[in-house]
């Protein structure tokens, strides 16, 4: 009863690209082999520019995802990244949510159909953005490019949009490790990171030759200045490059992410099928892990990237402005936002600019932690991982809490998970905000999505290597 | 985002239980087959595209891991050749 939207599309996941599951368990040195291969091709993508487009100065609508996620490059084949595809999950969670899709996570049906019109919506948002790129005049006139190119843009961006997804996919399957989307997130962090400590390049802003990463410039300072505490000063605290205080609050985080790792609330379970064996189940602080921030910035990103739209086009319009006021810095022609909702949910680039404005200081807080815990107790709901469906997975395995009845196990559940969930959503807010007061090097938000990628990643092999040890 | 193996849930207590399970029980292979047999449970920090699990007849084009390396390896190359091609016309 009621209409059901996913049976209306399902026709059109006949086109949706499927990858095959492996018949059997891949083996492990397989997989990294596989995720290796994955990994190349995508770097591989960040590097070839695009054809056929006349320039690339205009203001970049995504500027602000590609500082967190990185996972897209200006002007090349990933132009576009992995921001369809992590938008189109948020939209789709969003609706199911609301109700709007009715998804029943316990048929197995649903979740399929579901699954593909994720993946099937990813393409479609894939192929509007690369229309309103080119349209925006982002790669040049109109006029100027001709129609032929623009649709020749227009392809690259939607093909790039199917490998990136196709790549996921194969890495999710289990002929990789993880999955497509936090290793390119991972990867991009992680260069930003080498590249800011390490960078060779020589920059001159008005006080001389220096070099951009934050290391070398430290030895070329101690070396080549006369006071050394003013060179190894200068070294901590240089202002608008890398400095050796960026790169100490950034291992600083690291570390402060992985120790929270660790919290977490053991359940003691009883197997029902063998008495006397008991086993812990481990509720962790971060119950959703980094979907909370993953789903914020998406959300965000995509209300600057229509609200700068918008804007550019009807400045004057009173809705339009109420989302969003946009003006560039001079010097650039990349947009800030100036008034609107998107300034009050933007992060105050400088200490000085919380002094100027706190109310935007505050509000950005608030909005930080309140996102990120209702993501993340929405997540809980849609990803099947709520107290319902843990108590039902320990029915199938014969497991059960002790001196609990079956049908008191959901509400000793619920007395934590959504607890976990929410409150762990408010501590990644809290951490990402901490990381960006700190100035950890690239983003806070981009910090955490590393390292909790990382710490995942570790996992991963730790479990199957000691998996394959005991085949 | 991520994965099938990844924390907070039953797959690595599970892993615990099998574990322990030798030590104290008298037949220790048999429940700890039944285990692996069964499916994964789904993880809350798995990822966005969680679809692995009911694949089996998913609607859509099938496709091998090869077919998308071979794919991509073709697209990289078309838009090469078209730098290339762009070059000496």
């Amino acid at each position: 009863m009621g209409f059901r939207v996913l049976h209306v599309v399902k026709p059109l996941m006949v086109v949706v690209p499927e990858i095959e599951a492996p018949a059997r368990k891949v083996p492990f040195r397989e997989r990294m082999l596989w995720t290796a291969i994955t990994l190349f091709i995508y770097l591989v993508c960040c590097q070839i520019p695009l054809y056929g487009v006349a320039n690339t100065k205009a203001s970049d609508p995504f500027y602000f995802m590609r500082v967190v996620m990185a996972a897209s490059n200006r002007g090349t084949l990933m132009e576009l990244g992995i921001s369809p595809i992590v938008t189109a999950g948020m939209i789709m969670q969003l609706l199911a949510g609301a109700n709007i899709i009715e998804v029943d996570q316990s048929v197995k049906e649903d979740r399929m159909l579901f699954g593909g019109a994720q993946k099937l919506a990813g393409l479609f948002i894939c192929l509007l953005e690369a229309v309103v790129y080119v349209m925006s005049g982002m790669y040049g006139d109109m006029n100027v490019l001709g129609y032929g190119n623009a649709i020749l843009i227009i392809a690259q961006l939607f093909f790039a949009g199917v490998v990136v997804l196709l790549l996921d996919e194969l890495l999710q399957k289990g002929y990789g490790l993880g999955s497509g989307i936090s290793l390119f997130i991972a990867t991009n962090i992680c260069e930003t990171i080498v590249w800011q400590a390490f960078s060779p390049t020589t920059i001159n802003i008005g006080r001389g030759v220096e070099f951009e990463g934050a290391v070398i410039s430290l030895f070329q300072l101690l070396i080549t200045r006369q006071d050394k505490a003013r060179a190894l000063k200068e070294a901590f605290f240089r202002p608008d490059l890398p400095n050796l205080s960026n790169l100490f609050s950034t291992l600083l985080v690291f570390g402060v992410v992985i120790y929270f790792q660790g919290f977490r609330v053991e359940l003691e379970v009883t197997s029902q099928r063998q008495r006397g064996n008991s086993g812990k189940y481990p509720i962790k602080l971060f119950y959703t892990s980094n979907i909370p921030i993953i789903l914020q910035t998406a959300l965000t990103s995509n209300l600057y990237f229509m609200s700068q739209l918008l804007y550019t086009r009807y400045p004057d319009n009173l809705v339009v402005s109420f989302i969003g006021k946009w003006a560039s810095i001079p010097g650039s022609s990349q947009l800030y936002p100036v008034g609107g909702l998107a300034y009050y949910i933007s992060r105050p680039p400088t200490i000085a600019a919380i002094g100027a404005d706190p109310l935007r200081a505050v509000f950005y807080i608030a909005f930080i932690l309140a996102s990120c815990a209702l993501f993340s107790k929405a997540w809980i709901e849609v990803s099947g991982s709520s107290a319902r469906d843990v108590a039902k997975q320990f029915k199938q395995q014969g497991l059960s809490l002790p001196r609990k009845r079956d049908t008191a196990v959901v509400h000793e559940l619920n007395r934590y998970i959504p607890f976990a969930a929410a409150f762990g959503g408010m501590c990644i807010g809290v951490l990402t905000i901490m990381a960006d007061f700190f100035g950890a090097i690239g983003s806070g938000t981009g910090i955490l999505l590393a390292v909790t990628i990382i710490y995942q990643y570790f996992e991963i092999f730790v479990q199957d290597s000691e998996g394959e040890m005991f085949m | 985002m991520v994965t099938r193996g990844s924390n907070a849930n039953p797959a690595p207590s599970a892993a615990g239980l099998r574990k322990r399970a030798p030590a104290g029980a008298s037949a220790p292979s048999k429940p700890a087959a039944r285990s692996r047999a069964a499916a994964p449970p789904p993880t809350a920090a798995q990822g966005l595209f969680s679809l692995r699990m009911y694949n089996d007849e998913a609607p859509g084009i099938r496709v091998g891991p090869t077919t998308v390396l071979v794919t991509s390896l073709v697209y990289i190359a078309i838009v090469i050749m078209l730098h290339i091609w762009a070059k000496f016309r």
